[in-house]
């Protein structure tokens, strides 16, 4: 809602009629001559041998699932294999108008896109880069391994037999593959040559990939950001909502035109028509031609076109094209790529689907075919050259094959320590993520910080609590953390609904407007999907980010890309990537059942998410420091009911410089002897002043402790508490059942059960949904409810 | 209706005898107090008699078996009565005789509840297992939720017994205690538990019968038992040398005459001759490292302080109370801390430290008009002083004899740590000194 946006009513009630742009149908025209100048026979051959090679590759694993041996080598590979028997001309062709720098991002049918980019990657770079990238890789550990087999006395042989085997390895879930095993097939993917991660939920790719877009916009790098999803995928929320996120105006209506335009972001549909069995054409979907649906996003109708994926130099030239595009800044774009699939969707698919004549018309036009015809007709290649690449592949796959399934070459991770549990976090410090000059508009002393600095830093003074307007907030403190990291690191951007201007929802970011230009603070869609996704992809490429929701309970709308996105990037990259970003989250109050709920403990069940919440303005300072300095996802809780309170617990208040909490340590608020209360976000209040009345009323002495990190957390205080009183509460304002309390408590209970004088008790909210603001008492923990239960279950009180 | 005929019990140790023989056949007449049978006790033969008059209708035992007491041995009644249901019965009355199954009472138990069924909490029962609180019959009523025993139960039954030690709490059970034991405070210990259990009467140590008429008993607890422990330790463990001497008195007893006629608001009145004996002892052990020492295993620690301990008569024992830096005291001071030490110990209220870490001991039997004796050591003091009455003793004076008042010392040394030679150089300095006591205390 930036106000350099008139809307007038004139212009918007006057008469009219809205056109769009034509969108071109398989308009390419081959002309051989120009082909043959444009490209050269070299590289023309070239693509036929990737196209071979990735036919030869998934034929490979076609027999292997289906048959259980290749070339007399017998295998049994538990994983899947989605294979892409039939789309080689399609991601051939891409790869031949991209460069190193460009990404792709892919999808559960991707191997063929990994090793087309692979193959293209390797022509590109010198011998050098190549060897030094190879050797570098996961301490080269996929190199010794291809040396088993694979000379250096010819590199780009070795690399191309790098490529292969890197793939396979994972594929088949070795230590050795491009993710030490922990991708596999459908999440393959290797950085060094833009094979960026495929995604094995459908469309999982558009806002991952469109946050690299954006990453490539903002830190100004080279290259354009494609996301190769299925035609089905056009049915996904968070696809539409990565293509509102890709269109938006302000990129080039707001942001400064030194920053270059829309992220350069190609929404490439491998439109092979079916989703797994259903046929978005005629049966799932209604856009006739899925290449119409981009006339819904921009005035430009995404530059959309269909492209003839059976031809591959029609695809070549439509990227080559559109690359330009993007690089201007007149993003996005949207290709309608057609091709088809012989194989089915999976080895166990019998293709029950479709008519065997359908297949069969396909095959005929079968772009290996048609394309050798193309380059024998040309004079490029003989019919004798073209098959020495099939039987280069063969001999080659065979090599590869016997390598990747022996367990001495190519052992998995282990698992009889803890390796894919230290695969999990990165556990990095860094100031920032990548050296520069962070853009700023004010210098740091000029902006909103002198104002917070100079407030009361503790909210009590002579026995009376300080307004907000006296003393520094939960708001302002979270601010200051915000403020210090855009100003140390580069890279950072943080967005979302209503960040700038209104300075957030709840006035956290009040301030930074003034202080930061639109690149680094933006407003973005009601998108959560694509908030989260864009932000995903925009740390997995090296950037920090800071992603908002504004009330917790839109989560769900974010689901995937918080549970398999964020969450899981670092580890099923096999320690590749790194996730430096940070989801706040602000729980609600007040607002009923859709905007009041603590979901704290769903992502306390998702492995890979470090989880915080901050109860007191020290805290959320020191916390959101801790947060915005590591490299790992942190999905941050604060409480609406806390924005607006001063410090009152923490002696000396909240420090103006720059400090961190201590990662995953929970802090004694109270001491106490007779009983342990153990609480999570803003329910801390109500467990001390239940220990208040514990004290007064039954001469109990509770200690009171703020657990305020979910994940990782530190057992041995709270365990050392029990050991002392014996008795432990624990209280949040999630809802009872299914809390992470009871993960705790369980915990607790496991590690300190001889010292228990009594269960360990869980208070959280009722199970009901959250009632009218008036009825909230009912619903969230009260320190009565706390009494009450250490009366019923615990220890019964007496009155003094 | 049949009446049993029932196994007599003599005395509380038996639990069964053997019937000797049948003196009546089963369908004889009988009538009450014929003898029915002979059963041999422990002791002696004892005669059953017939509970009634009637028939014998059943002998439930053959001669030779033996059948626990006060259950049934056989029946009287009228012809024909079914006396299936007496068969084997115990007598009722006596509840707390009829057999215990133990078997119940441990199920019980490992079920994880107390004894009475209840829930415990795990860190009530750690409580009562650092306690030494057996659960099993206990009695404890859980102050928890829904009657649970949780931590305070345990705590407040372990406070309501008396102090026990380690192996005394391990065997304690819930039975009854006696209100103190014998041991280190009145600690009750294991032998104490043994004793509870059994007859107050005192143990017989002579084969022949003793009326408890003719003894006392005296438990052998508390201060009796330490000192017992100490002393006989003290003589098996060191090689005691006792060497005696009298030193002139005269000067002592005109300086306590000259105290007790001093203004009583000087407060120097109840200075006694063994507060006199007790400065110089202390002053004089300030040059003496030698005797003023602890032999320990390692080794002899000689000390430059004085840490002067002095017997105290008390009604529970012998106690030795220790004053702190005796050799820097002032005479008064000195006194001071002898009378309020002796004073607490008298109530029994001396505390450990009162006691502990003594350099040196003096005792005095004076006042019982003991002349000389030998002390015992008290380990691992190497050296004590006994004083003794003050006497006349003849003096040559020029050619006349004079009678003079003296006092004894007699010095026990532990000849492991001091020889004779430096102890009888300490207790010449000693006598000499309280000769000059004046010149003493002036210093």
């Amino acid at each position: 809602m930036p106000k350099a946006i008139l809307i007038d009513p004139v212009v918007e009630r006057s008469r009219g009629v809205l056109t769009a742009p034509e969108v071109p149908v398989n308009a390419y025209d081959s002309d051989p001559a120009i082909e043959a100048e444009r490209w050269g026979t070299e590289r023309l051959v070239r693509m036929y041998r990737d196209m071979a090679f990735i036919r030869e590759f998934e034929t490979m694993l076609d027999s292997i699932k289906r048959e259980g041996t290749y070339q007399g080598i017998a295998y049994n590979h538990r994983g899947p294999a989605h294979l892409s028997i039939g789309q080689e001309s399609a991601v051939v062709g891409m790869c031949a108008a991209l460069d190193v720098d460009d990404f792709i991002f892919g999808s559960h049918r991707s191997h063929g896109e990994i090793l087309a980019k692979s193959f293209a990657a390797i022509e590109q770079l010198d011998e050098p880069a190549l060897m030094a990238l190879m050797e570098n890789y996961l301490d080269g550990d996929t190199l010794r391994a291809v040396e088993t087999f694979s000379s250096r006395d010819h590199i780009r042989s070795l690399a191309t037999d790098f490529a292969l085997y890197g793939t396979l390895a994972e594929i088949f879930g070795r230590y050795a593959g491009f993710n030490r095993g922990m991708g596999g097939s459908m999440h393959a993917f290797f950085p060094p040559f833009g094979v960026m991660p495929n995604n094995a939920l459908v469309g999982g790719s558009a806002d991952i990939a469109t946050g690299a877009a954006l990453f490539k916009r903002v830190n100004r790098r080279p290259g354009i950001c494609i996301a190769n999803i299925g035609d089905a995928s056009m049915g996904c929320g968070p696809v539409w909502e990565a293509m509102m996120f890709a269109a938006m105006d302000q990129y080039r209506t707001l942001w400064s035109a030194e920053i270059g335009g829309a992220p350069p972001m190609l929404f490439n549909f491998f439109n092979n028509f079916y989703g797994m069995g259903g046929q978005p054409r005629g049966e799932t979907m209604g856009f006739g031609m899925l290449a119409r649906a981009g006339m819904g996003v921009n005035p430009e109708a995404m530059h959309v076109e269909r492209v003839d994926g059976y031809n591959p130099l029609a695809v070549a030239d439509a990227f080559a094209r559109k690359k330009q595009i993007l690089l201007e800044g007149r993003g996005p774009v949207m290709l309608d790529t057609v091709t088809y699939r012989f194989s089915g969707h999976s080895p166990s698919d019998a293709s029950s689907y479709r008519e065997k004549q359908e297949i069969e018309k396909w095959r005929s036009q079968d772009a290996l075919l048609t394309y050798a015809h193309y380059l024998r007709e040309n004079s490029h290649a003989t019919d004798a050259e073209l098959e020495a690449f099939t039987l280069e592949a063969r001999e080659r796959l065979t090599r590869v094959l016997a390598a990747a399934i022996d367990d001495t070459r190519s052992p998995r991770i282990s698992v009889a320590g803890d390796a894919i549990g230290d695969l999990m976090f990165s556990n990095q410090q860094r100031d920032r993520m990548a050296e520069g000059t962070p853009e700023t508009l004010l210098p740091l002393e000029l902006t909103r910080v002198t104002q917070t600095h100079g407030k009361a830093r503790f909210g009590i003074q002579d026995g009376k609590t300080l307004s907000g307007a006296k003393a520094v907030t939960y708001a302002d403190a979270l601010f200051e953390a915000m403020i210090h990291r855009f100003y140390e690191d580069p890279t950072m951007v943080a967005y979302g609904e209503e960040n700038r201007d209104w300075g957030g929802a709840f006035g956290v970011y009040r301030g930074l407007t003034e202080a930061l230009p639109y690149h680094r603070l933006f407003n973005t869609s009601i998108s959560e999907a694509a908030i989260v996704g864009t932000a995903v992809g925009y740390a997995l490429s090296g950037g920090r980010v800071v992603a908002e929701l504004m009330y917790c309970d839109f989560m769900g709308r974010a689901g995937d890309e918080i549970f398999n996105q964020m969450a899981k990037w670092q580890s099923m990259s096999g320690g590749v990537l790194t996730m430096p970003m940070v989801l706040r989250v602000s729980v609600g109050a007040k607002y009923g059942a859709q905007h009041s709920q603590d979901w704290s403990s769903l992502v306390a069940h998702i492995p890979g998410l470090q989880v915080m919440f901050p109860a007191t303005p020290y805290d959320a300072k020191g916390m959101l420091n801790l947060a915005l300095r590591g490299t790992d996802p942190v999905v941050f809780f604060e409480s609406q009911r806390l924005y607006s309170e001063p410090e009152t617990l923490v002696a000396g208040g909240v420090p103006t410089e720059y400090y961190e909490v201590p990662m995953g340590e929970p802090v004694v608020r109270r001491e106490g002897k007779d009983l342990t209360i153990i609480t999570l976000g803003a329910t801390l209040y109500r467990a001390l002043e239940a220990a208040r009345t514990l004290e007064s009323d039954y001469g109990l002495s509770a200690e009171v402790i703020d657990a305020r990190f979910i994940n990782p957390l530190n057992y041995e205080p709270l365990v050392a508490s029990i050991r002392k009183t014996g008795r432990a509460v624990l209280a949040s304002d999630a809802c009872e059942r299914g809390s992470f309390l009871h993960t705790m408590a369980s915990h607790l209970g496991t590690l300190a059960f001889n010292y228990l004088d009594a269960p360990i008790c869980v208070v959280g909210a009722k199970n009901w949904i959250t009632p009218p603001a008036e009825l909230e008492e009912a619903f969230f923990p009260q320190a009565s409810w706390i009494i009450q239960t250490i009366d019923e279950k615990v220890l019964p009180l007496k009155r003094k | 209706m049949a009446v049993p005929v029932i196994m007599p019990q003599r005395g509380n140790a038996a639990t069964s005898y053997v019937i000797a023989a049948w003196k009546k056949r089963v369908g004889d007449v009988v009538r009450k107090g014929d003898v029915l049978a002979e059963v041999e006790t422990d002791k002696a033969i004892v005669e059953v008699e017939s509970p009634a008059d009637g028939t014998l209708l059943a002998l439930f035992y053959e001669p030779g078996d033996e059948a626990a007491t006060l259950t049934n041995i056989g029946a009287v009644g009228a012809p024909g009565e079914d006396v299936a249901h007496l068969r084997g019965a115990a007598v009722s009355a006596p509840a707390e005789q009829a057999p215990v199954s133990q078997a119940a009472e441990t199920a019980s138990v490992a079920a994880g509840a107390s004894s009475n069924g209840t829930a415990i909490s795990p860190r009530a029962r750690m409580a009562a297992a650092s306690g030494g609180l057996d659960l099993t019959g206990v009695k404890i009523s859980g102050s928890g939720p829904e009657g649970r025993i949780i931590e305070r139960d345990i705590l407040a039954a372990l406070s309501a017994r008396p102090p026990m030690t380690r192996m005394a709490a391990s065997q304690a059970g819930a039975g009854d205690l006696p209100p103190t034991g014998t041991g280190i405070g009145g600690r009750v210990t294991s032998a104490d538990i043994v004793r509870a259990g059994q007859p107050a009467a005192p143990l017989a140590v002579s084969s022949r019968p003793v009326s408890p008429d003719d003894v006392t008993f005296v438990p052998m607890k508390g201060v009796r038992k330490v000192t017992a422990e100490r002393m006989r330790a003290s003589l098996q463990s060191t090689a005691q040398l006792t060497m005696v001497m009298h030193a002139d008195a005269r000067m002592l007893k005109s300086y306590r005459a000259k105290l007790k006629a001093s203004p009583e608001t000087m407060g120097l009145r109840d200075i006694s001759i063994n507060d006199l004996v007790l400065a110089a002892t202390a002053r004089t052990l300030v040059d003496f490292p030698n005797v003023n020492a602890m032999l320990m295993p390692d080794g002899i620690y000689q000390h430059k302080r004085v840490a002067l301990g002095f017997a105290v008569d008390t009604p529970r024992g012998l106690v030795v109370p220790v004053i702190r830096d005796a050799h820097a005291l002032s005479l008064k001071a000195l006194s001071g801390e002898a009378k309020r030490l002796a004073a607490v110990a008298q109530e029994g209220r001396l505390s450990p430290e009162d006691m502990a870490d003594g350099t040196f001991t003096v005792t005095n039997l004076g006042s019982f008009g003991i002349e000389s004796f030998t002390p015992v050591l008290n380990p691992p003091q190497v050296a004590i002083l006994g004083v003794g009455a003050i006497h006349l003793k003849a003096v040559e004076q020029g050619d006349a004899v004079a009678h003079v008042p003296h006092i004894t010392l007699s010095l026990t040394i532990d000849h492991a740590a001091v020889d004779g030679a430096p102890g009888a150089r300490f207790l010449a300095v000693l006598a000499e000194r309280i000769k000059h006591i004046d010149l003493v205390l002036a210093q």
